[in-house]
């Protein structure tokens, strides 16, 4: 028993001692809007910023507090039925892995499917798979580079007060979602095939004309090198959802 | 930091009281609601309770499967039943009831699945509600049919599709 003790407090230092890790603490606000089109379609249009709110000094190297991205996502959503949709975007991203890289520029499509189910009577959970086409541009190398990227999101949410979610309500929601990596150009090689993984989970509250509001902590891994050394991000996320449906702004009183 | 605390707590139970359908505790239910129950549906376990509040009048909503099927009853304060919803399978219509419905909808679609069949107050003013997938004229997705105990239509209404939120907002 001692021996094995000693052998997983070994493995353990083992990992503390070569790792180098980047950790950075931040805040990751967004505004999130879907509006409807016809029966059909519907439209998404999600904003964020996120930061290192923090400076720190990480292997002799001084990472100031910075922005490290920010992010437009216009996206065309396919209604197929109330469990299946598909959707579409040309998304734009400014990004930066840490506060001493430089900026990289991107034009981002994707195309996604999302199918979701009730559980346990009242809550849901979603299965999303998003493919995306990156178009990355380093704005201090000038180098472009085109990386195919596959993500699956599991997503649950729960209304706390009864069986729906209908307005000054609380509600709980939580996903997980894996990024892998598919291309390896030369201009931007991959470190890891599974590259990415983000945690969340978040309390919220559906306002009677103000949209959902919903606060909670976000967890981003990613590795960075080959040596698999991770960017670890800690944000408090605070999203805010509003729907817009132009038919009921034309007639208020039907 | 408990005044923060005890602001949060009043601004919840305030929310907790003012809005329906919210969930309550088994212990909290009126005796008279548990005893309908008891009496009318014996052996029922698992029940969820809910509280609705309709025109100033609260009512209990009981969530339960009950001999393989899906029930889900409205009860006043009083004990009195109001409403009863049970998710059936459409083999188990009586068969002209069934017959007559299968007509409607074959004149009524161009082409339909149905996917849910809820019988409603078997006991007093009985109604058949269908959830259909189908193709109505130019009008193709997901509609509420209702018919009465022998089958005649009563009314269709298209339901409104929703995206599926996005739990990360994008």
């Amino acid at each position: 028993m001692r021996k094995v003790f000693l052998v997983i407090v070994t493995t353990c230092l083992n990992f503390l001692c070569f790792s180098q890790n980047l950790n950075f603490y931040g805040f990751f606000p967004s505004y999130s809007q879907i509006g409807t089109i016809n029966r059909r379609l519907d439209y998404n249009f999600f904003a964020s910023v996120n930061n290192s709110a923090f400076a720190k000094t990480l292997a002799e190297t001084y990472y100031p507090p910075k922005i490290l991205q920010v992010y437009f996502q216009p996206s065309i959503i396919y209604k197929f039925s109330p469990n299946l949709d598909f959707a579409a975007s040309i998304t734009y991203n400014y990004q930066r892995i840490n506060p001493d890289a430089p900026y990289v520029k991107e034009w981002r499509p994707w195309q996604q499917v999302v199918f979701s189910h009730t559980i346990l009577t009242r809550a849901r959970l979603s299965h999303r798979v998003r493919f995306e086409q990156r178009f990355q541009k380093n704005t201090l190398t000038e180098v472009q580079s085109f990386v195919l990227r596959l993500r699956y999101q599991i997503g649950y949410m729960m209304p706390l007060q009864g069986k729906t979610l209908d307005t000054n309500e609380f509600y709980l929601n939580a996903y997980n979602e894996s990024y892998f990596t598919l291309s390896n150009p030369a201009t931007n090689p991959r470190v890891a095939f599974y590259s990415e993984n983000w945690t969340y989970i978040g309390i919220g509250y559906n306002t009677a004309k103000l949209g959902r509001i919903e606060i909670g902590p976000l967890y981003q891994t990613a590795y960075i090198n080959p040596q698999h050394d991770r960017r670890n991000l800690c944000l408090l996320q605070l999203l805010w959802v509003t729907t817009f449906n132009p038919k009921k702004r034309i007639n208020p009183k039907s | 930091m408990k005044k923060a605390l005890l602001l949060f707590a009043f601004f919840f139970s305030f929310n907790a009281f003012s809005q329906s359908d919210k969930n309550i505790r088994n212990k909290n239910v009126p005796a008279l609601v548990k005893q309908l129950i008891q009496k009318t549906y014996p052996n029922a376990h698992n029940i969820n309770y809910y509280i609705e509040k309709q025109n100033d009048s609260t009512f209990y909503e009981a969530v339960f499967k009950y001999q393989k099927d899906n029930y889900t009853l409205l009860i006043s304060s009083t004990g009195k039943l109001y409403k009863t919803e049970i998710i059936i399978l459409y083999d188990q219509l009586p068969l002209p009831v069934k017959d007559t419905i299968s007509k409607d909808l074959t004149t009524r679609f161009e082409k339909y699945i149905i996917t849910k069949v809820e019988q409603v107050n078997p006991h007093h003013e009985l109604n058949y509600e269908l959830t259909i997938i189908g193709k109505m004229g130019h009008k193709e997705g997901y509609f509420e049919v209702y018919y009465n105990r022998q089958g005649s239509f009563i009314s269709v209404e298209e339901e409104t599709l929703k995206s599926i939120p996005s739990n990360s907002g994008f």
